[in-house]
């Protein structure tokens, strides 16, 4: 994964939406991934994709965006909190199969995708949103950590577990294995 | 050390180490198997993430969504603080008003003054509640109208001297301005309030300004010493300002009484607020005042008020406030350098003596110095005084790395000051093709950066050392210091190695720079004098004296100088019949070029002088042919 798509073009063109658009293209997929495995709906996920994309447009638009700092940041830092009021808004989501969002015709493996999602079930929330916005967001963990107002080294503690975790509960072919026992074994 | 590898080994694949722990990550994956598959275990969890993504189909809606708002005007400022709150839920929103804001009648294009007709974006009469939110295709009925240049209040005083500091939004400049004052073509400064002020054209509108955000105005730099006098009383006082974002605290002292009071406050622009609650609590020390854009002058009023709770506060006494920034205590800082040089040339001493004993290998750390080339304290109060950056072994051009990634690497990710990158760079290529694509030695760099030291020291391949200037100002006093320290080094460097060379040669000096370059002399770029940077292709700005003299044959060198200075000659001729001191080292054999101010030389025992015209033509010159 790319670190950000590079800096956003000029906003002053008559085209700026389809400029936009253009530079968020390669964005759309992950965002999307970050925010169904989030929301544990394809379809909020598709709606809060595109409010968090359009609040950064207003913003690229309107001259709003600091020189520092990824763009790509901002739309993952927006989507994360559009989420997170969207899941306080609704009941809390029930972990585990019923929430997993049903695979669907445009996904790669949708046996892995319903694994994956069982595994990440098994995380707590915060190791999950921090790995999911490295992986998806390609967010530097300064900036994971803006996003979820943690420190630094929370983020890479947090990081780090949820790897480490998956990497005991899915085997090398992504199968859900479990936890055998519980017992920490990552060097077989 | 303990420190969890496991952890950092999650950390490298995001790519968030610092080089040394990433070397030694390299080094376990290396070296330990288990290691290296729990590695390729976390690894595959980001490619299943990846494999698993699917492809949404807003696109097209999206796109309508975009479309949509791009077809409404631009609300400008408000918009923009609106949208960062929305997104960046750190900004609070800040009421900003515009000149043609609620409450103050829009001027109309045709009386509008000359300055409403600078470009801004058009204000729309909604207010922005109404505009909150990603509504599809809705447009934006207002007729839109135009809008005068966006000024906004960045600080206010209010008081017996009231000033107002105006920041242009678009431009970000700001001005100080009092009441009276023209603030644009046909626009006066009526008043300062708390928060804002009113300003009248002269058609007799009334327009109010409020506060600009803080985000909107860069933040002056006054962290410092001040001193100044309180006008009122007479009374030398000093100031040391510290300075994190707008918040600003400062410890306050009466020079003759030797009383420190610590305020407490914010720059707002130019405009500084500060204050401390006296142990009374009923009694409040407030600083008012303004720096001068330059960030150089200070000029306010320090107020006592008491309050009897009823929330209001009644001045009881002020006093002006006049400051000034102070220099850099120069000595002070001269001094530091001084000692920050010495252990540099501690280290770099070390550095190169170790190379010697290693085949021309340099240490994988600097802690493998100590304690057979370098003192453990000499490093350790080095380490305490400076940030030391030590990358042997790293080359500016690894082939592995160009192999993986098809592309060399970008040397701004390496180093910060890309015009020395370059030229390093420049050079390394031109030693490879000379040596048929291989190294003499890696690209190596020590970077050195000695707290408040103004310029920061580099070693690159061939124990070149390079001054730079960390203060970014091309030319500007450190600069230059760095320019001419930079000299110096290079001078020095270039007498040993002709020393060198005449060792190895029966005492004969080397005819020319071709016959160091580059058995003995490394680096080419060592020849060049950074004031003459540019200036030659060729770069050779050192002159070497007596090309073909042989150094241990004094004869020649005896007759001249008794020419040239005969008292000196006679004294040394003694000195030297008595072993004391052998006369080579009084001779000059690099002479550097002539800046008109003064020049390097470098005598034949390695020392280096820099010397102002007339002493050069006494020392000096007298050699030169």
């Amino acid at each position: 994964m790319t670190e950000g798509n590079g800096r956003l073009p000029s906003p002053r063109r008559r085209d700026a939406a389809a400029r936009f658009a253009a530079w968020c293209a390669d964005l759309e997929r992950p965002l999307h991934a970050y925010l169904t495995r989030l929301v544990h709906s394809r379809e909020d996920a598709e709606d809060l994709a595109q409010d968090a994309l359009v609040r950064v447009f207003r913003l690229w638009r309107d001259g709003g965006l600091r020189k520092e700092g990824s763009p790509r940041a901002l739309v993952f830092g927006a989507a994360h909190n559009l989420a997170v009021d969207l899941l306080r808004r609704r009941a809390r989501p029930v972990p585990g199969d019923a929430m997993a969002p049903a695979p669907s015709a445009s996904s790669g493996d949708p046996l892995l995708q319903q694994e994956i999602g069982k595994a990440l079930e098994q995380l707590p929330e915060n190791h999950r949103r921090a790995l999911l916005l490295r992986e998806y967001g390609g967010l530097r963990y300064a900036e994971i950590a803006r996003v979820m107002t943690a420190s630094e080294g929370a983020v890479k503690v947090w990081i780090h577990r949820a790897r480490r975790r998956l990497a005991e509960l899915l085997d090398r072919d992504g199968q859900y294995v479990g936890d055998p026992g519980g017992k920490t074994n990552h060097d077989s | 050390m303990t420190r969890d590898w496991d952890q950092e080994l999650s950390a490298y694949i995001d790519g968030e180490l610092d080089e040394a722990a990433r070397k030694a990550v390299e080094k376990w994956l290396a070296t330990d198997p288990a290691y290296a598959r729990r590695y390729a275990r976390m690894r595959r969890i980001g490619a299943m993430l990846h494999e698993t993504m699917e492809t949404p189909a807003f696109q097209r809606e999206l796109r309508a969504r975009l479309e949509a708002e791009a077809a409404v005007p631009s609300h400008g400022f408000w918009r923009r603080a609106t949208a960062v709150a929305a997104v960046v839920t750190l900004l609070a929103a800040t009421a900003v008003w515009w000149l043609a804001g609620p409450g103050a009648p829009a001027p109309t294009s045709p009386q509008a003054p000359g300055w409403v007709e600078a470009e801004g974006p058009a204000v729309p009469r909604e207010t922005p509640a109404e505009r909150d939110l990603p509504g599809g295709g809705e447009a934006d009925e207002a007729p839109a109208i135009e809008a005068p240049p966006r000024l906004a209040v960045s600080g206010s005083v209010t008081g017996a001297h009231p000033i107002a500091v105006l920041v242009d939004l678009d431009t970000g400049e700001q001005r100080v301005h009092r009441p009276g004052d023209e603030v644009a073509p046909g626009v006066t400064l009526e008043s300062v309030t708390r928060d804002g002020a009113v300003l009248t054209t002269a058609g007799g509108e009334r327009f109010e300004l409020a506060k600009a955000p803080a985000s909107t105005v860069a933040p002056l730099d006054i962290a410092g010493v001040w001193e100044g006098v309180l006008t009122a009383v007479g009374e030398p006082v000093r100031a040391v300002f510290e300075q994190d974002g707008v918040g600003v605290t400062a410890e306050f002292s009466a020079v003759g009484i030797g009383e420190t009071i610590g305020f407490e406050g914010a720059l707002t622009g130019n405009v500084l607020q500060m204050e401390v609650d006296t142990e009374m609590g009923e009694t409040l020390l407030r600083v008012e005042g303004v720096f001068s854009t330059n960030q150089t002058a200070f000029e306010g009023e320090m107020i006592v008020a008491a309050t009897s709770g009823d929330g209001q506060w009644e001045t009881l006494e002020k006093a002006g406030l006049e400051l000034s920034r102070m220099d850099r205590d120069a000595g002070q800082a001269h001094e530091r350098l001084n000692q920050a040089l010495r252990a540099f040339e501690a280290l770099t001493g070390a550095l190169e003596r170790y190379a010697r004993e290693h085949g021309g290998a340099f240490p994988a750390a600097l802690g493998d110095l100590a304690p057979d080339w370098l003192a453990e304290e000499d490093l350790a109060a080095l380490d305490a005084a400076a940030e030391l950056d030590y990358a042997a072994g790293r080359s500016l051009w690894d082939p592995r790395q160009e192999a993986e990634n098809g592309s060399r690497p970008d040397f701004a990710d390496i180093l910060p000051h890309r015009p020395m990158e370059e030229r390093l760079f420049a050079y390394e290529e031109a030693v490879a093709a000379h040596f048929g694509g291989a190294f003499p030695a890696p690209g190596r760099l020590l970077t050195v950066r000695y707290g408040d030291a103004p310029f920061e020291h580099r070693v690159s391949t061939a124990m070149r050392t390079e001054y730079v200037a960390l203060d970014g100002e091309e030319h500007s006093g450190a600069q230059l210091e760095a320019m001419a320290v930079t000299e110096v080094a290079s001078a020095r460097h270039l007498a040993l190695t002709v020393l060198m060379f005449a060792q190895e040669h029966e005492g004969h000096a080397p005819a020319g720079w071709f016959s160091v370059y580059p058995g003995y002399l490394q680096d080419p770029l060592t020849l060049a004098s950074p004031f003459e940077e540019g200036t030659d292709p060729a770069g050779v700005s050192f002159e070497l004296v007596f090309p073909a003299i042989n150094l241990d044959d004094d004869a020649l060198l005896w007759e001249m100088l008794a020419q040239a200075r005969p008292g000196e000659a006679a004294r040394l001729a003694e000195a030297y019949e008595e072993g004391v001191a052998p006369l080579r080292q009084f001779i000059p054999i690099i002479v550097g070029p002539d800046h008109g101010a003064h020049r390097v030389v470098a005598f034949a025992d390695g020392h280096v002088r820099t010397l102002p015209p007339e002493e050069f033509n006494e020392m000096a010159a007298p050699f030169l042919y």
